[in-house]
Parts: structure tokens; sequence; C-alpha cells
């Protein structure tokens, strides 16, 4: 946990910054398995193993991390929509943990969520209307003639034709859905809004319609996005700022430009020799990494990358290793940039 | 969605229109019992005893020499209202407990599952007479019986679909949003739990007019003279080798108003279900 006089600076965290919108400090998440007769629990699933970053206001973050890594975990404990095991996420400097169920309620009209599943994030039973009226609703937002305006006004503004306000989910695209999703999301002004992979689900032509859409709303309303999502080419585009996850953790964190052009961590290396490069005649180094991520439930002792690290030297797999600055507003937790650590 | 995007939705639905007027001729049978019966249904003449149909008796007479047609009609009245109110207990409690011990899980869960599993251990006929005979042997005692018995079918239908719909994430949508565990239980898991209750309810209709009847056979439901479908069905099969009328009309009668029912039901099933829209 946290002590006060961290809490009252706002705590800058590893990078230095004060003015934080949402600040997460050392989440963990872990879901029990029940194994047997009298359901013990026997081990633990950590799907998110300590994980700590800072979102400023108007800033779009990238969290980035192969299937499986913990980043939607994360999200959804950070929303409380699955209860912590550990830790602390600050907003607006107050700590969501400690609020109890009706302030919760009160405070989730400030932060939102779009969801990766444009089919299953949609009631098949609900129009549009019912859908996005549904926050409306919750939060007692005047009723009658100027709900159904504000309805309208919100189809628009995610660019979907009002006349459809009758419609039902399955009557539009993949594309479209995602467009009510994130009409749903806006419908309060939320100030921080989740992204939890909001374009993998969809076509490439549709994914930078949504992109674009989401970045003309930020621009529109001010908004502050966490974007959750496995694909660097989307997150490059969008993110100022990159956190990439390995095995339940924050392995690097750096702006954009820095995080592409001069990654440090090993993982971070490998994932960005993985993506496609448009012109065949530039040469690469391409880094393969043997074997799978090894499992949630037993993590590997050490750095957690070790088994996997292509650079691995000997006090990998005997000591564990957190972030730590290498420079302005760079983290990253490897034992091989232990000497660049920088006290800032 | 209204009455009238739903009436609109069914009206195309040719085999639905039929049971639904199978339905309505039923109710309305039930209803004008009296003015459309030809004969009094207690009315005994023994020395007509089992007598094949005829003009005169086109259904037939009863081991008693009652008018079998004039029975059945007159029969409609309870069978119908068995079968509806019986449904009508099983659905008002068993869906709200099922949805309950599905959405909420936990201790929750595992206490209304274990109740329903005691009363799922009971052969559901030997349940219905001990609950008879502790409220009492009558019709509408009998009815609730039956309603009770039929709980523990409901609870576990409602709580499997429920624990497939809550993994949607509009509810997690709607959680985010700050709706309360009784709002998404309404708004969102009950309205898609509506196709497996249809589908249960149309075929427990059925169900309950014939456990009605066994409960009639044994003194514990509809009591003789009173016609009721299951009781001819029962008490004339006796007589099923030389005189099969007897059983086969009351038999019939329930059998169309199943099939009735079963169109119906996969018909509103339809029209309730937006991505059926023709």
């Amino acid at each position: 946990m946290i002590d006060s006089a961290a809490k009252d600076t706002g705590l800058g965290l590893q990078n230095g910054t004060g003015n934080s919108l949402l600040e997460v400090r050392d989440l963990y998440k872990y879901f029990p398995l029940k194994r047997g007769l009298f359901s013990r629990v026997s081990k633990h699933v950590k799907a998110v193993d300590g994980v700590s970053f800072s979102v400023k206001e108007g800033e779009t973050m990238g969290l980035v991390g192969e299937s499986g890594c913990g980043k939607t975990t994360a999200g959804r404990v950070i929303l409380r929509l699955l209860e912590p095991t550990g830790g602390a996420v600050y907003f607006r400097g107050q700590n969501v943990f400690d609020l109890s169920y009706e302030e919760m309620r009160k405070i989730r009209r400030d932060m939102q969520i779009v969801f990766q599943d444009p089919f299953s994030s949609l009631s098949p039973r609900m129009t549009v209307k019912d859908i996005i009226n549904e926050p409306l609703l919750v939060h007692n937002y005047p009723g009658g003639k100027a709900r159904k305006e504000k309805i309208k006004e919100l189809m628009e503004v995610v660019g979907l034709s009002p006349s459809h306000i009758s419609r039902y989910p399955h009557e539009f695209s993949g594309g479209q859905r995602q467009r009510i999703g994130v009409a749903r999301a806006l419908a309060l002004n939320p100030s921080l809004i989740i992204l939890d992979e909001p374009v993998s689900a969809l076509d490439v032509s549709i994914q930078s319609q949504i992109i674009n859409l989401l970045e003309k709303l930020q621009d529109e309303f001010a908004l502050t996005y966490v974007f959750i999502a496995h694909d660097l080419a989307v997150v490059r585009h969008i993110s100022d700022r990159v956190s990439v996850m390995y095995l339940g953790r924050i392995v690097e964190n750096a702006p954009v430009d820095l995080l592409f052009n001069e990654p440090r961590h090993p993982y971070t290396k490998a994932l960005l020799s993985a993506t496609p490069e448009p012109d065949p005649d530039l040469a690469r180094e391409r880094i393969f990494l043997p074997g799978d991520v090894p499992s949630p439930v037993d993590i590997p002792s050490g750095c957690r990358f070790h088994p996997r690290c292509p650079y691995r030297i000997e006090i990998c797999s005997e000591e564990d290793i957190t972030l730590f600055p290498v420079g302005r507003e760079h983290e990253v937790a490897c034992h091989l940039h232990v000497d660049d650590k920088v006290v800032l | 969605m209204t009455f009238k995007t739903i009436w609109r939705q069914l009206r195309r639905n040719k085999l639905a229109l039929f049971g639904l007027a199978i339905v309505v001729t039923f109710i309305l049978m039930a209803i004008f019992a009296p003015w459309i019966a030809p004969d009094d249904p207690f009315d005994q003449n023994l020395r007509q005893s089992v007598e094949a149909p005829s003009s005169e008796n086109p259904f037939g007479r009863d081991e008693l020499g009652r008018d079998i047609l004039s029975r059945v009609i007159y029969g409609s009245r309870i069978s119908l209202t068995i079968g509806l109110i019986s449904v009508g207990i099983g659905v008002a409690v068993g869906v709200p407990l099922g949805a309950i011990s599905g959405y909420f899980g936990g201790i929750v869960d595992l206490l209304v599952q274990r109740l329903m599993d005691i009363m799922l251990a009971f052969p559901a006929m030997l349940l219905a007479i001990v609950l008879v005979s502790i409220l009492g042997k009558n019709l509408t005692n009998a009815m609730i019986a039956i309603g009770i018995v039929s709980i523990p079918m409901y609870a576990r239908l409602v709580r499997s679909s429920t624990l497939s719909i809550k993994e949607n994430d509009f509810v997690q949508a709607s959680k985010a949003v700050g709706r309360k565990d009784m709002g998404i239980i309404t708004a969102h898991i009950l309205p898609n739990l509506l196709s497996p209750i249809i589908v249960q309810s149309t075929l427990q209709v059925a169900s309950a007019i014939l456990w009605a009847a066994g409960l009639g056979f044994l003194g514990l439901g509809a009591q003789a003279p009173i016609p009721e479908w299951g009781a001819m069905l029962a008490s004339g099969r006796d007589f099923i080798r030389h005189a099969p009328h007897v059983v086969f009309f009351p038999g019939l009668a329930i059998m169309i108003t199943v099939f009735g029912l079963n169109l119906l039901g996969d018909g509103l099933r339809d029209a309730l279900d937006p991505r059926m829209k023709l």
C-alpha cells in the first residue's frame, strides 16, 4: 500500500511527473485455482502481478503485450469490474479501491470502458436507443425529449445516423457496433476511457476509421485514454507513451518514439522486430524468442522473462527485478541495464 | 418491444398463428362451456355406459353414460387452469431464484442449488403427493403442489443460462456505467432468458395437466365427478380394450392443447427475438 505523504504529492511515480489523472500503484490481481473435493485453493493465476503506471490528463497511454499477459485484466481491475487482490488506483488523487459502493457508482461516470468484442458488448435485445440510454438512465439524466436529443447527438458524434436509433445491434456492421460502444462510453462525459483492444476485432480498413474517430473525440472532449492493444502499429500511431507488459508486469515504459527507436528491454526488442516492415530492402535483425509464454500460475524465478531471453546473464534467473529509470521518462526492468540506472 | 411489434412478427409466422388459433379456441371453449356443451356433463345414464360415438353423442359416452363431448368441453376449464396456474407458480418462483443464483454465485448459489437438489431428489410425483397431503386434498392445492414441483426445473434452466449471459461484455458495460445488480438482472439477464423460459413453459403446461391427472387418479386432485381431462384418462383406462373412445377424446384434447401451445411458444420465442426479424 501507499503512505499518505506520497498520496498528497500525487506521487510523480517512476517518471517523475505530477498532475496524473490516473495512477496505478503495485496492482495485483490473482485468480484462485480451486481444486479437489473441498475446493482447496492450491494455486493462483497471477494475471496482474505488480503493475504500476501513471497517465497524465489528456494523454494516451498504450498498454501492449501478447495474449494472456494480463493487460485486459489490469484494465478491468482499474475500473473495479474485478476486485483487486492488492495495490491502489488513484483517480484524481483518490484511491478508487477505498470508495464505497455508492461512491464508486458516482465516480464511474468519469471513467468508462470500450470493449474489444463489438458483438458481446451490446445486448442483442436492446435497441441502440436503449443501449446509449442506459448510462443516462442510471445517472438520472433529464428524461423525455431532452434525453432522446442527447442520444441522437451522441450517435452523430460517433458517426452514426440518428435515424437508426430504433435499430438492433445485429443490424449493424462490426465497425458501426464499435461506434455504438464508443457512444455509450461517451454518454456521461467521462475524462478517462479505457479502450480494451477496441479495434483488434475489426477489419483493417475499419480499424483506421475507428482510430481516427477516437483521436477526433479525444481532441473534442479532452479525453484521456488507456489504450490496451497487441498491435504495435496501432499503438505507435495513437499513443503518447507506451508500457510493455509481460506475464502480469510492465517491463518497459517510455514515450512512444523513444520506445520504438531505442527499446531497452529484450522483450520489447523482440516484439518490435516481429512487426512487419513495409520496406523489403531494409535489412533488420530479427529476434526469435524460444519457447512459449510461461504459465501465469508458475511464474519463473528471478526475472520472469529469463527463460526466453536471448541475452540472459547469470543473475537473471536468480534475482527478480522491477522498473527503474534509465533516462527521462524511460523505465525498464532488466538486469542488463542496471548500469544505466539514473537518479531523477 | 411493444405488443404491436410482437404481433406484427407473429402474424408472419403461419404455424404460430395456427397455434394461437388452437389456444384461443380452447380458451373460448372453457369460458363458454355452459352454452356450447350439448349435454350436462354430470348427467349419468348407466344404460348407455361406454356407448360408442354416434350422431347423438359425437364423442360417445363414458362408463357412467355421461356425454364425453360435454365433459371434454367442461374439462378444458379445469385443465387449462391447472396448466397455467402451476406453470405460473413455477416461473414466478423458479426464474428469480435461478437468475439470482446464477448471477451472484458464491454462497447464494450454493444455498439455492442445494435446496433445488433436495427437491429434485424426490420423484416429482411423490413430492407432489406429499405436498397435497400436507396442504389438503383439493384441486387448488394440487395446482400449487405441481407449481412447486416445477420450480427446480426453472431454477436450474435459468441458472445455467444466466451463467453464460453474464459473461457477456454488455453486462460488464452495464456495471461500468454504475448500474446496480438488480437493474442488470432485469435489464440484461431476464430479456435474454426469454427463449429458454418460453420453450420450457409450453412443454411444462402439458406435464402439469398430466401430473394433475395423476394426482386426480390417486384422489388428490380433481375429485369425481368433476370433469378434468387427466382424470377422464385415468378412469377410462379400464375400458381401453373394448371402448377406446373413452380415453381417446380426452387424450386428443390434451394433445391438441399441447400442440397449439408449442406452436405458439415457438412463434413467440422468434417474435420476441430481434435477431429473427424478417
